[in-house]
């Protein structure tokens, strides 16, 4: 239990160290006292550096933290209600429903108002933002049905990544009718990004996630009780399928708002509760669901702090970050698990 | 007489499929008292697994009724439902990274509050099923790096700690080598008597069921459900009705079921005790059957003084052999001489000997 609590307290503490490097670097690099010094309103820093911490590393800085933690938990979810080590956030195809609704608002809007969508500044975001939403929520809806219909996990997860190949399949043919321009404004979209949420955005999407994801942690004893299997979580009190339906729904709708603010962030979901399980060696999701929030935030900070280096200018893909990063990472640590499975 | 714990009437088994019922087994009827170890036997495909589950309330009855200590299953809620019957099933819990402890723990999750946390009184019960179940050693252990024998004491304990007062174990023993077989048997026969509870089993291991069961379930496509105790289902034929098959038969004497090896060759065993019937077990599985009643001009005799076996020839010396190996050897080598010795006459009269005897 020490141990655990040692670890848990380092990583949040990690979590500050890389919010204020977040702050620090970058393409103009400002030394970690002005950093300090802005933040909490002392000394006078040149307004430059205040214009960019305030308009634009605080709220990168915020959503990464927020969307890692939101999509790790929501990884986690799914891998334990799907009794699944490769599920994750994207599997049931409700970040494919994302992109499907933006695809829509994208691609049609160019072709039928002839106006590109990303022209249209701030209107075209919040159109975006709603369309992903909607797209993605109304996949998660047929999913929940389904849930409730089928028996099998596998069964669900197959159904799943079914109606994820539509959901790409329609896409495809959008793209195949629309202008270059905007099938470049969508694939922006598709490589997800930290700096797109801005001001008043940025703080209702940290709204919504401060309320759903303590809304994630009322399902913690669930979570534990599915990790038995369908038949002993059932013979504990369990009802199983109200049990999915929650489940399915909290990761779902996280997924969902995330996705909708950020665009498809792969990887974190997957990797992070591996992450944690390795690190904490334990399937208890009484710690590993604040493990899974505090490492996907701190890890989602470490992704944005590399797609902005120096060098890279903010050209690099979060998305390809998080694979670079996240792949060696958990293959490491699958393999100092098996090392110390067999030492016991 | 003690109490009434389970009790069905009626009851069809099955999957109520769209277009009409698969029912699976119809009109069972039977009853269970308090602190009774029942086994359920059956072939398989006859229906013990689906009526475990609808029992354990995993699925509806197709008809008939079904009353758990006197009140009807279904007047149950999931949660009074987990804190009646315990289940351990055959389906291999895949679980990685939680200790044993922690897995018994589960146990506890009817009566935990809203996070699962188990307060000093679980942790008590928890140690006191693991202790049960004697696996103290166990508890620090990942569930994953335990084998399939002790995996299985493990969720035994969990059922446990739910502390209900029946369990309901679907195949405990299938997947396990023959001394672990034995040992959950055991375990379920020791908790049957110290903690009262009711146990209720299927098994496909006939053997050990006739010898810890209180109560035999032989479940059957055509007869449905024969129950009793093991000792009078075999004095009224039914459990030698129920297995007879070609190459089993039920030895009354010991009350268990052998394999029947057909035989073509007989001789003349003489001696005692262990020694001889372990001869007379080595010599019938290579087709002869021997034993004192038999007379043949080749006869073995154990040397009770020096441990060895002496094989009398008809028209030579005999042999002493120090093994078993040695004298099925021995044999092996003469069984073109040894048919010439043995008349088809012979072999009838002993036959009907046999049958008289048995």
């Amino acid at each position: 239990m020490k141990r655990n609590s040692t670890l848990m307290l380092c990583i949040i503490a990690s979590i500050f160290v890389f919010f204020l490097l977040n702050l620090a670097l970058g393409s103009v690099h400002i030394p970690l006292r002005s950093v300090w010094n802005v933040l909490w309103g002392i000394g006078d820093e040149p307004l430059v550096h205040q214009n960019i911490i305030w308009k634009s590393r605080v709220p990168q800085a915020l959503t990464a933290l927020v969307a890692g933690a939101g999509l790790s938990i929501s990884g986690l979810q799914m891998q334990t209600v799907f009794r699944n080590p490769l599920a994750g956030p994207s599997v049931l195809g409700i970040s494919s429903g994302a992109s499907m609704g933006v695809a829509f608002v994208v691609l049609l809007s160019g072709a039928i108002g002839g106006v590109a969508l990303s022209r249209l500044g701030i209107f075209g975001e919040i159109a975006l933002t709603v369309a992903a939403i909607i797209g993605s929520l109304s996949i998660m809806a047929i999913i929940v049905y389904v849930s409730q219909k089928v028996k099998g996990n596998v069964t669900l997860l197959i159904i799943g990544v079914m109606i994820g190949y539509v959901a790409s399949a329609v896409i495809g043919v959008l793209k195949f009718f629309s202008v270059e321009e905007d099938i470049r404004a969508y694939v922006i979209w598709g490589l997800g990004s930290f700096s797109r949420v801005s001001g008043d955005q940025m703080v209702l999407f940290i709204c919504i996630m401060a309320v759903l994801i303590p809304l994630s942690f009322l399902l913690i004893k669930t979570l534990n009780l599915l990790l038995l299997g369908d038949g002993y979580a059932r013979n504990l009190g369990l009802n199983i399928r109200r049990a999915r339906f929650w489940v399915i729904t909290c990761s779902g709708v996280l997924v969902a708002i995330v996705t909708a603010y950020c665009g498809p962030i792969i990887f974190l979901g997957l990797a992070v509760p591996h992450l944690c399980r390795g690190i904490f060696h334990t399937s208890d999701h009484r710690i590993l669901m604040p493990a899974s929030l505090f490492v996907g935030a701190s890890i989602a900070l470490i992704c944005n702090l590399i797609a902005r280096m120096p060098g890279f200018e903010g050209a690099l893909p979060v998305n390809s970050v998080t694979a670079l990063v996240g792949a060696p990472v958990v293959v490491s640590v699958l393999f100092n698990k098996r090392k110390s499975e067999f030492n016991e | 007489m003690k109490p009434v714990t389970i009790h069905i009437h009626e009851l069809s088994t099955g999957y109520a499929e769209k277009k009409e019922p698969k029912i699976v087994a119809s009109h069972l009827c039977a009853t269970i008292h308090s602190g009774e170890l029942t086994c359920l036997l059956g072939a398989n495909g006859v229906g013990k697994s689906t009526l475990l589950r609808t029992l354990s309330a995993f699925q509806l009855p197709l008809e008939g009724k079904i009353e758990i200590l006197g009140k009807p299953l279904s007047g149950y809620t999931d949660a009074e439902m987990a804190k009646v019957i315990g289940v351990v099933l055959t389906e291999k819990c895949e679980i990685r990274n939680m200790n044993v402890e922690e897995l018994v723990g589960m146990g506890r999750s009817p009566y935990t509050g809203f996070w699962g946390k188990l307060s000093r009184q679980d942790k008590e019960i928890v140690r006191h099923s693991i202790e049960l179940v004697k696996i103290e050693e166990l508890s620090r252990r990942m569930v994953q790096t335990l084998s399939d024998g002790e995996r299985q004491k493990v969720m035994i304990a969990k059922a446990l700690a739910q502390e209900t007062p029946i369990i309901f174990l679907d195949e405990p023993t299938a997947f396990l080598d023959f001394p672990s077989k034995v040992e959950i048997m055991q375990l379920l026969h020791r908790l049957s008597r110290e903690t009262g509870k009711t146990i209720f089993m299927s098994t496909h291991d006939l053997e050990l069921a006739l010898q810890i069961a209180d109560k035999i379930w032989l479940m059957d496509k055509s007869n449905g459900l024969t129950i009793g105790t093991p000792e009078d289902l075999s004095l009224n034929g039914n459990l030698s009705n129920f297995f007879a098959r070609k190459g089993i038969y039920f030895d009354m004497e010991s009350g268990l079921f052998r394999i029947d090896n057909e035989y073509q060759y007989q001789l003349r065993l003489s001696g005692c005790g262990h020694k001889y019937a372990m001869i007379r077990k080595a010599l019938q599985r290579n087709g002869i059957l021997a034993n004192r009643h038999i007379e043949s001009a080749f006869s073995i005799e154990t040397n009770i003084k020096t441990n060895d076996f002496i094989l009398h020839l008809p028209e030579e010396a005999s042999l002493t052999l120090r093994s078993i190996e040695a004298l099925l050897e021995e044999i092996e080598r003469r069984k073109p001489s040894l048919q010439t010795y043995i008349s088809a006459e012979k072999k009838e009269k002993t036959l009907k000997n046999l049958a008289e005897l048995s």
